[in-house]
């Protein structure tokens, strides 16, 4: 008769030395580490389709594996327009810096030639 | 024998931090069956995913609320040849990163070259070269540049 046991369950059949259970049903335990949020949506997960942790875990990392570089695509996708209005943000900054710059170069040029008129009239006068 | 238990201890504490540090805090141990971890193994091998840490990553992106139909448009668009979003996306980064690197440079010494304007400009002035001595960064103007660049905080006028 198949029955599941739940993470309680092996852990206390782990404890008594009877894991071989496990490997008799060609299973093996695996050690995951997950952050609060994708546990929360884990275990929202099984909660609506009626998963144990175990097989939750299995089914969403399937169809992560399924779909990895689809998921990728779209994320790259989305940071890739909030990439371009701050690359935009920072061009933008950067012409208005380079102005600044330039305008002073332009301004010392001038101020330069002016002197140098100045001083070549007082040398003709 | 004492000093490599102790090292060993050591090394053993370090290895049970690394989940916080990363932030992903909460430890599960499931029973699962062993294709599956062959499978998830031999994945995360090719797509060069650190076996432990990562896998979360995969999950996460299992229970994403798109439908498969939307997923399986996206895949079939990441594979079309003129989907370029990879190769923009590298290229607006290396830009941005550059414009920022030159921004930062510039603005550290933004006091020095808006005193340098304000000092040719009244020159120029005085020579009769320009009608006005005003310039158009402003002391807030300044203050938002070095906010943005040399502390790292969002501009006021962004962050509300």
């Amino acid at each position: 008769m198949e029955f599941a046991i739940n993470q309680r369950g092996w852990s206390i059949l782990m404890r008594l030395g009877l894991v071989k259970v496990s490997e008799e049903k060609d299973c093996v335990i695996l050690d995951v580490f997950l952050d609060k949020k994708t546990h929360k949506l884990l275990v929202e997960y099984c909660r609506k389709n009626k998963f144990d942790l175990a097989t939750g875990f299995v089914k969403s990392a399937v169809r992560g594996m399924k779909f990895f570089r689809a998921i990728h695509y779209k994320e790259t996708k989305q940071d890739y327009l909030l990439l371009k209005e701050q690359a935009e943000e920072y061009e933008r900054d950067n012409k208005l810096l380079r102005q600044l710059v330039d305008e002073n170069e332009r301004f010392k040029q001038i101020l330069n030639m002016c002197s140098a008129q100045t001083e070549g009239k007082e040398d003709e006068s | 024998m004492k000093v490599k238990d102790e090292g060993h201890r050591k090394s053993h504490s370090l290895y049970d931090i690394i989940p916080e540090l990363l932030g992903i805090p909460i430890h599960l141990r499931l029973s699962v069956p062993r294709v599956f971890v062959d499978t998830l193994k031999k994945f995360v091998k090719d797509h060069g995913l650190h076996p432990k840490y990562d896998v979360r990553k995969i999950v996460e992106y299992g229970l994403a609320q798109e439908s498969d139909k939307e997923l399986e448009r996206l895949e079939r668009e990441r594979c079309q040849p003129s989907s370029k979003v990879y190769t923009n996306y590298a290229i607006t980064k290396f830009q941005a990163y550059e414009s920022l690197m030159d921004n930062k440079a510039l603005t550290l010494k933004l006091q020095f070259l808006v005193s340098e304007n304000d000092r040719l400009r009244r020159l120029m002035l005085e020579k009769g070269l320009t009608a006005s001595a005003v310039t158009e960064w402003t002391k807030e103007k300044i203050d938002e540049f070095q906010r943005k660049y040399l502390f790292g905080q969002k501009p006021k006028s962004i962050s509300g």
